[in-house]
């Protein structure tokens, strides 16, 4: 177990290494540079002033040299600054991780805690009226553009019915940091980015569950007399996780990323905001000090998937 | 015949396949189901609501609502198909070579999945698309460019599992060339998920480009999409008291999605009857 | 289950920091702002030499020598209580108040002001206005580091300072209201310029002369400003200033109807809808940037006269204004909108597409190429307003394809020519010679923004001459010149100058606010704002 995970992770350098270079040169290609995001179309800069900026940032030396001396940096735990706001990239990504940690985490509960009940109910009653309600209500879910169903909450559940707060993850102004406020902030971004993952895994639980259902042991435990509520949560479910955790896993790389509509909706102020802002931007060294911590975030956390199976399914081998 | 039974038992995906057919051949019909030109501007005419003249209303600049929605649905289900297609292609090809020829091929090939999958697709797609400009073949080229991995690693898995068969390994020593024996032979056979995971790429594309109108990237107006249509959401007021502007794409793709979506749904229950499970 | 769970729950664990604090506050004396929303703003852009926008929040902490009154007729002083200028238009002698201390408790003074020149005028410190003050006298032997001090600025005492210019310039004063916020030399004389310019000093601990001092900065979430009991115009009456942040504009919007903001910069299509809602009023401004059509001069297809005054006839802009602005905006014949600028004799290029195809058909226009329509408004209104223009200009046999690019690519693309046809804005006030730089022949890339190649003789002397006449009837007649072979010469399409707004919650009173270019230039009495209801 400690050898496979060494070699996952040294296999994982050359990957990461990699994809800095891609999105290195993707971010140069571009057009326009961080000094022409500074200037407004309606005024304008004289452009020799520009040129004294760019060279005053190295933005006019060639990129494999630019790429070394990122690199270069990045190795010593210095991921440089940002261009706007000129804060250290390493402290904007750090700021805004707990964020979005906290709005994946919980929509993934929300769709966990949701989504698998709901999905052993139509599993159980397959082909039933309940499983087709259940079928209908999941693909709504996913049907909606996430934006459009943020639109949608903000309108009705804080102009409306002013029940919630229109956006932001804390009181604005406020001083220290309350639990109540923050899951006030939290409910309706948590809630909309959950109709994704409750739709997801009420369809894989049920498709998993209906597979192991059929299965001998289960069918011994039924035979055996036992109660059918603990046939299904004992013997099947158990065995039925193991996709599920598939797909959790498979959900987080989106995420990080599929969180931008609810993000900039909510003004939420997570990864995904912060990495459109970069790109909008071209705010270079927050792209790749993005790039690197989210390439190895998903690595480790395909890793944690992997490992995670090995929990549950004792008979998989890490070879 | 038997999975073509087992599909039309499955009601659901049945009435999906119901709707997906009115829509889209009353998008591919649009000239003939409506008098009017999706970008004929009419200021006199702006923001009226639906009418016997206008079915579904205009909006803000006199635009016929009902024909932006037909012609926005071609360049939506183009969209949608058209990607999934690309990296379904794509995925296969890459796929069939990895699971048939095993090997330093196979390295090479799941590696580069890897890298691929590790990046939130969202992000790349925004880097592309700055840097290619948005349009319909463009975003049909991004789109795919970025889904074939999925497709990739499955198809992989059903080769992997299938040369193994016996009629795949009669045919090579019958001395069939490997192409033959790759997509005459194994092809056919892994055809079930590749399908079904299509169906459900085009429903995702659809809501891809929706939403990456949203951030400004999507089809550029004044070319209807659905998800530009349904942008004008965001001007408030049209939300509060112009719903006709942004209730038709947005029904539209809500159905869409959910009739694609059930017919792969039909698709596994019948072509895949022992494993209902989806593969990943 | 119980590894979903297990996994979960720590990811929620580590996300929580210690909630423990209670959070609870007033707001009954705090105003909560999206300052930087909206075409002015600047949204986490806080060394002031480096902001193009946003200068309206910039100017709540850090304050200039002169500024505008809200109408923009007039300019005054703020730091500087008064001033002279010289019978030969170059020598300006300022004197400052002696009242004024930063927000630290340093007194004010002269040398304040000299370093804040200076510092702008440091190439390393890379502040993107430098090129507009090394008019001073002695600035290329400073910059070229021949100097170690300016020659042309002068401390004459404390209170007093005298700066010459190379050259009489008549727009002086509009550059020191725009962009020169002064800094304290106390605080930022040590730091190096290279060093200063990225340096972590403007957004954790900026000390300024405003009527609101730094309080913090929660990174994309807001910035906090609390009063300045100091203020040398008198102690403002809100406690508590905070500009939140917004990556979307319609969620601002939101916030504001929901009351969890004050006030927000709104489209012009929010409008009729937020003027109908009791706690809010609409607050409107002329934005001062004319909206037109460049056109490529490069581009022998718009060589021919006929072709440019066939577009001008295509295009029903007053239909465009009455129906899509609903009247918020108004038809322009030059790049002028003030109409002391404007001479009588300008043609109005009235909607007619049969003269504009007759116009086409005698310059033998090839409407077989579709041509390409560049801009970078991205703004559902001007969504609209680019397909409209499609519209018109597709009957007369002019068929354009908008391309919309966001602003890094535009700026990449305009300046250096790479274009077609661009619909586009520029600032044009208050003071005239704002324009120079894009409509001077000697201002084609790299020199300066004029990207299309414009090249008009009488435009150049009118720009020229304005530039160093200080005779306000002679400057006036220059810029009507300029606007008249602008209108004549049809070298641009000019389209409208529209209205800009803003929403305020109307538990806000004495608030002062307009639409200006980068959001500055003129005083909006911060001090005076007050909160007189509750939510």
């Amino acid at each position: 177990m400690g050898r496979y995970i060494v070699r996952r992770i040294l296999i994982s350098i050359p990957t990461v290494l990699g994809i800095t270079v891609v999105v290195f040169l993707l971010s140069n290609m571009i057009p326009g540079d961080p000094i022409d995001y500074m200037i407004p179309p309606e005024g304008g800069i004289a452009p020799e002033t520009l040129e004294r900026l760019r060279q005053a940032y190295g933005l006019d030396q060639p990129l494999p040299v630019r790429y070394a001396a990122w690199l270069k940096q990045a190795l010593t735990g210095n991921l440089g600054y940002r261009f706007k706001t000129h804060e250290p990239v390493l402290w904007a990504i750090a700021n805004r991780f707990p964020p979005t940690l906290l709005l994946i985490g919980t929509s993934l509960v929300i769709g966990t805690v949701v989504g698998i009940p709901l999905g052993m109910m139509a599993a159980v009653r397959q082909y039933s009226l309940l499983d087709h309600l259940m079928s209908v209500i999941a693909f709504l879910g996913v049907s909606l553009p996430a934006f459009f169903a943020g639109l949608l909450a903000i309108y009705f559940f804080s102009v409306k019915w002013p029940l919630f707060p229109s956006g932001g993850w804390q009181p604005t102004g406020a001083v220290g940091f309350h639990f109540l406020d923050l899951v006030r902030h939290l409910v309706l971004p948590a809630t909309v980015l959950a109709l994704i993952h409750i739709a997801t895994i009420l369809r894989y639980t049920r498709s998993s569950l209906l597979e192991v259902l059929e299965k001998e042991y289960v069918m011994t435990a039924r035979a055996k007399g036992l109660a059918e509520r603990y046939v299904i949560v004992r013997h099947a479910l158990k065995n039925a996780l193991l996709p599920i955790i598939t797909v959790i896993g498979l959900i987080m790389p989106t995420v990080i990323g599929g969180a931008v509509f609810t993000e900039s909706i909510f003004s939420w102020p997570g990864m995904g905001t912060l990495f459109v802002d970069a790109v909008v931007s071209r705010d270079y060294p927050l792209i790749m000090g993005m790039t690197l911590i989210i390439a190895i975030a998903v690595l480790l956390i395909n890793l944690a998937v992997d490992i995670a199976y090995g929990f549950v399914n004792p008979r998989i081998r890490y070879e | 015949m038997q999975a073509l039974r087992r599909f039309l038992r499955h009601r659901f995906a049945l009435a999906g396949l119901v709707v997906f057919c009115l829509i889209a051949s009353s998008c591919a019909l649009a000239p003939y189901l409506t008098p009017y030109n999706p970008n004929q501007v009419n200021l006199r005419d702006a923001g009226q609501p639906p009418s016997s003249a206008h079915w579904f209303g205009t909006d803000r600049i006199g635009r016929d609502i009902l024909s932006r929605t037909l012609y926005g649905g071609r360049v939506s289900l183009m969209v949608g198909v058209l990607a999934t297609v690309v990296s379904t292609v794509i995925g296969t090809l890459l796929g069939a070579l990895a699971g048939f020829y095993r090997g330093w091929v196979e390295t090479c090939i799941m590696r580069l999945t890897d890298v691929a999958m590790t990046f939130p697709p969202i992000i790349i797609i925004m880097v592309f698309v700055s840097i290619v400009g948005p349009g319909m073949w463009n975003l049909i080229f991004i789109l795919g460019i970025l889904s074939w991995p999925g497709v990739c690693r499955l198809v992989r898995a059903e080769f992997l599992a299938l040369r193994e068969m016996e009629y795949v390994e009669a045919s090579i020593a019958l001395g069939a060339s490997p192409y033959r024996v790759m997509f005459r032979h194994i092809l056919p056979n892994a055809m079930a998920p590749i399908l079904v995971n299509g169906s459900f790429g085009t429903a995702a594309a659809i809501l891809t480009e929706s939403g990456l109108s949203f951030l400004g990237l999507g089809i550029p107006p004044p070319t209807a999409s659905w998800g530009n249509m349904l942008n004008n959401a965001r001007v408030i007021s049209v939300l509060e008291s112009q719903p006709w502007i942004w209730l038709p794409p947005g029904i539209m793709i809500v159905l869409s999605v959910l009739a694609i979506n059930f017919i792969g749904d039909g698709l596994r229950d019948a072509l895949d009857p022992k494993s209902r499970q989806s593969r990943t | 289950m119980r590894v979903t769970a297990a996994l979960v729950v720590v990811l929620v664990a580590l996300s929580l920091p210690a909630a423990i604090v209670n959070a609870q506050f007033d707001r009954s004396n705090t105003m909560i702002g999206a300052f930087d929303v909206g075409p002015g703003g600047g949204p986490q852009i806080f060394n002031p030499f480096q902001a193009t926008g946003g200068h309206m929040w910039l100017a709540k902490y850090f304050s200039r020598l002169v500024v505008y009154d809200v109408d923009f007729t007039r300019v005054y002083g703020d730091l500087a209580r008064d001033w002279t200028v010289s019978e030969d238009g170059r020598t300006w002698t300022f004197y400052l108040r002696d009242d004024v201390k930063w927000h630290d408790g340093e007194p004010f003074t002269a040398d304040d002001v000299r370093f804040t020149l200076e510092l702008i005028l440091t190439p390393e410190f890379g502040a993107i206005y430098g090129s507009q003050y090394t008019i001073i006298e002695g600035a290329e032997e400073f910059q070229a580091g021949e100097a170690s001090r300016v020659s042309g600025i002068e401390v004459v005492d404390d209170y007093t300072l005298r700066i010459r210019t190379k050259e009489a310039f008549a727009s002086f004063l509009d550059t020191l209201a725009w962009t020169l916020f002064i800094v304290p030399e106390h605080k930022l004389a040590g730091i190096p310029p290279a060093e200063l310019m990225q340096s972590d000093w403007w957004r954790t601990e900026p000390v300024g002369t405003g009527p609101f001092k730094w309080s913090r900065y929660v990174p994309d979430q807001y910035v906090e400003l609390v009063r300045n009991e100091e203020y040398y115009r008198g102690a403002p009456k809100i406690a508590r200033l905070i500009n939140r942040y917004f990556a979307d504009d319609a969620a601002a919007v939101l916030a504001l109807e929901s009351g969890d903001i004050d006030f927000t910069y709104i489209n012009a299509d929010e409008v009729a809808r937020l003027a109908n809602r009791p706690n809010i009023q609409v607050i409107e401004g002329p934005s001062q940037v004319t909206n037109y059509i460049a056109l490529n001069l490069r581009d022998p297809r718009f060589a021919d006269e006929r072709v440019r005054q066939a577009i001008y006839h295509a295009i029903d802009r007053h239909a465009i204004v009455e129906t899509l602005y609903q009247g918020a905006a108004e038809v322009v014949h030059s790049i002028f909108q003030n109409p002391i600028y404007l001479p009588d004799d300008l043609m109005e290029y009235e909607y007619d597409p049969e003269k504009a195809r007759r116009l086409l058909a005698e310059a033998g226009w090839n409407s077989s190429e579709p041509l390409e329509l560049l801009t970078y408004y991205t703004d559902p209104l001007s969504q609209d307003v680019l397909a409209a223009i499609q519209g018109y200009l597709a009957e007369v046999g002019i068929f354009v394809e908008p391309r919309v690019v966001d602003v890094p690519t535009y700026n990449a693309t305009f300046y250096r020519g790479d274009f077609t046809l661009s619909y586009r804005g520029l600032g044009s006030g208050p003071d005239p010679d704002t324009v120079r730089p894009t409509y001077h022949s000697a201002m084609v890339h790299p020199q300066g923004l004029n990207g299309p190649g414009y090249n008009s003789p009488a435009v150049d002397e009118g720009l020229d001459m304005g530039r160093t006449t200080f005779d306000q009837e002679k400057r006036r007649r220059w810029y009507q010149q300029v606007a008249r072979a602008q209108n004549h010469e049809a070298l641009d399409i000019y389209m409208w100058a529209s209205t800009r707004y803003a929403a305020l919650n109307k538990r806000i009173a004495n608030f002062v606010w307009t639409p200006a270019p980068a959001g500055s230039r003129y005083d909006d009495e911060a001090e005076k704002w007050e909160i007189v209801a509750g939510l």
